[in-house]
């Protein structure tokens, strides 16, 4: 196991070590388990940076679905991975063969998601040629979210909270399921 | 046009009505106050009250005979209205002669005659309720109505019995057309409550020209603008949706109005706008009725996990911990026969058991998903799953069966994933590679 989750997964804390925990979690039907890994802002330094961090990441992420796969878990589980925003297509700050960056960009940016609900090995959207904006099958937050209660079998238009007197969705008024993603 | 004055004098019926119940209730309360806290001197506006009540009836009572010559009602309901409420004209002539005339008449006889009085007022006031909104207009929303979802209709198994007139047309109608257009009121002689009487007619002919939606006074009327004299359903009323159109012009000219036609005949977009209104169970789930959740509570106590997966069905998932499984697992599974239609998903990994509990376990006949990973079964429990007919995913990681004793489960046609990590069982054995051609996907390890 720890050779597929790769030699840092013995390492209590890595996020090799957590993907390991999560399946146990899992396995042992717990209903949501959350994974951080922080140190992705690269505005600068990116060529080692993303190098680093896809060295902590990749193998493990790639494991964790094997694992939930092999398992039968998968099944009855749906992994999403993104972050909150994405990064410019540019560069930003200095710019050298071994040092530059990259600025925020929340217009356009991807996530994926396998497992339970979800249709595998393709992808949903287009931005322009230049990944500034989106110019096919736009998916807002609120779509994702939508889309990921779904799958979880809540109806976002109907479960609210009660917050300062009055009714509130998660989706606040907007968000649709994004039907062509699901099996 | 005297009709049209009568018409127009008996329409007033619906206002007046609630004069003389305001009188005579007053009259009543009134004469309750006067015996009851003592004050004698009342009896003089009692009298006065059920004077004003009596004459106000007896207006009230001719005006609902010039309305109902004006057409648009009948039967039973009018009948019984009209009966009660020339009697509640007639006791309340009585009750005011009695209570004029007070120290001649026993007391117990005044206050007998009152009670009547107020019976057949209620009487009448609720027959004429009835006439007007609907027979079942106060009841619909009552606790113990029973109430079936009134927005569906009937409970379908599957879609290829949907008929397009009674699962779709009917429904839409009975929302907004039946209030005017039913047996008791029959607005423009028309009711709608039955493909019969809905292809008869109404006084102006038929609403309906099977194959011409244009010649058709049904869609002309709903289609035309809003603020047409003609445009239905009446002022004050929601009206037809695009979509609902759409479906009473597809059914009358594709469907030639045929009382039995089946949805699917329906362009694809009418039967996507359909499906989600219709009432559809699908077979199994149709005796999934309501779960016992006393039972399910004790399960819970006992240390299976619950979860119900749809409330309309009654689908559960049930998960049994292997640490509480340890060395019970045979009595345990027992307590699941109560519940065992219910059962969609069941996850008995590492529980210990054996092949002779997957006899008991071929009983759940609604399973999908089965999880009996890392237990000792071997071939000969296996074929006792073959009866399994829902089966879609069965996980068999770290089980002792191999490939000539999962031949049984080539027999289940639903088979989409089956999980043989940890087995003797290799990719490359003939049968894996027969059974993944059908569509079964065969997971091993990574």
């Amino acid at each position: 196991m720890y050779e597929m989750y790769g030699e840092e997964s013995r390492d209590p804390g890595t996020y090799a070590a957590n993907c390991l925990l999560a399946r146990k979690l899992i396995e042992q039907d717990v209903k949501f388990v959350q994974l951080y890994h922080q140190g992705w802002d690269h505005h600068g330094n990116l060529p080692n940076g993303i190098k680093n961090q896809c060295e902590k990441t990749d193998q493990a992420t790639a494991a964790l679905i094997k694992d939930l796969k092999q398992r039968g878990l998968l099944e009855d589980t749906l992994v999403v991975w993104g972050g909150e925003f994405g990064r410019t297509v540019y560069s930003q700050g200095t710019l050298s063969p071994d040092n530059y960056g990259r600025d925020h960009h929340p217009r356009s940016f991807t996530k994926w998601m396998c497992g339970a609900g979800v249709k595998p090995g393709f992808t949903y959207g287009e931005t322009d040629d230049f990944g500034y904006n989106v110019v096919k099958d736009p998916v807002h937050v609120h779509d994702l979210q939508a889309t990921i209660l779904h799958l979880f079998g809540i109806d976002h238009e109907r479960l609210t909270y009660k917050h300062q007197g009055r009714r509130f969705r998660l989706t606040d008024v907007e968000g649709h399921v994004v039907k062509g993603i699901l099996t | 046009m005297t009709q049209d004055i009568v018409t127009f004098i008996g329409r007033f019926h619906p206002l007046w009505v609630h004069l003389p119940i305001g009188f005579l209730i007053i009259a009543v309360l009134l004469k309750g106050y006067m015996v009851l806290g003592k004050r004698p001197v009342l009896q003089e506006a009692v009298s006065f009250a059920l004077l004003l009540g009596a004459i106000s009836a007896l207006v009230a009572a001719l005006l609902g005979f010039l309305l109902s010559r004006s057409g648009g009602y009948e039967g039973d309901l009018l009948d019984i209205h009209l009966i009660a409420g020339w009697t509640t004209v007639l006791l309340a002539g009585i009750a005011w002669w009695v209570n004029k005339n007070e120290d001649r008449i026993p007391k117990k006889l005044n206050y007998s005659i009152l009670g009547f009085l107020i019976l057949t007022l209620s009487v009448t006031g609720h027959f004429g309720g009835s006439l007007t909104h609907g027979e079942d207009y106060l009841t619909a929303y009552a606790p113990f109505s029973g109430r079936q979802d009134e927005s569906k209709g009937r409970v379908l198994a599957t879609i290829e019995e949907a008929e397009v007139f009674t699962d779709v047309i009917q429904p839409l109608l009975r929302s907004k057309c039946q209030s005017c257009h039913r047996p008791g009121k029959s607005k423009g002689e028309l009711n709608m409550v039955s493909y019969e009487t809905l292809l008869k007619g109404g006084e102006n002919g038929p609403v309906i020209i099977p194959m011409d939606g244009g010649k058709s006074e049904l869609i002309r009327r709903v289609t035309l603008p809003e603020d047409h004299d003609d445009f239905m359903p009446s002022e004050g009323k929601k009206p037809l949706t695009e979509e609902e159109i759409h479906w009473i012009r597809w059914w009358i000219e594709k469907g030639n109005a045929d009382p039995k036609i089946s949805i699917l005949e329906a362009d694809e977009d009418l039967i996507e706008w359909a499906k989600p209104r219709l009432n559809i169970l699908g077979a199994e789930k149709m005796l999934a009725v309501s779960i016992d959740t006393v039972h399910l509570r004790s399960l819970e106590k006992i240390g299976f996990r619950v979860r119900v997966l749809s409330q309309i069905t009654g689908a559960l998932d049930i998960v049994l911990p292997s640490e509480v499984a340890t060395g019970q697992v045979s009595e345990l599974l027992k307590t699941l026969l109560p519940i065992k239609d219910h059962i969609y998903w069941l996850s008995l990994a590492e529980t210990g058991i054996q092949d002779y509990d997957l006899n008991l376990i071929a009983q759940f006949s609604n399973i999908q998903r089965l999880r009996i990973e890392n237990n000792p079964i071997s071939d000969a429990g296996i074929s006792a799953l073959k009866n399994l007919s829902r089966l879609e995913v069965l996980n068999l990681n770290g089980t002792k069966v191999s490939s000539s004793g999962l031949e049984a489960l080539a027999e289940i046609k639903s088979l989409r994933s089956l999980f043989l990590w940890n087995t003797t069982i290799r990719p490359q054995d003939e049968w894996v590679i027969k059974i993944s051609s059908e569509k079964v996907k065969v997971v091993f390890g990574a």
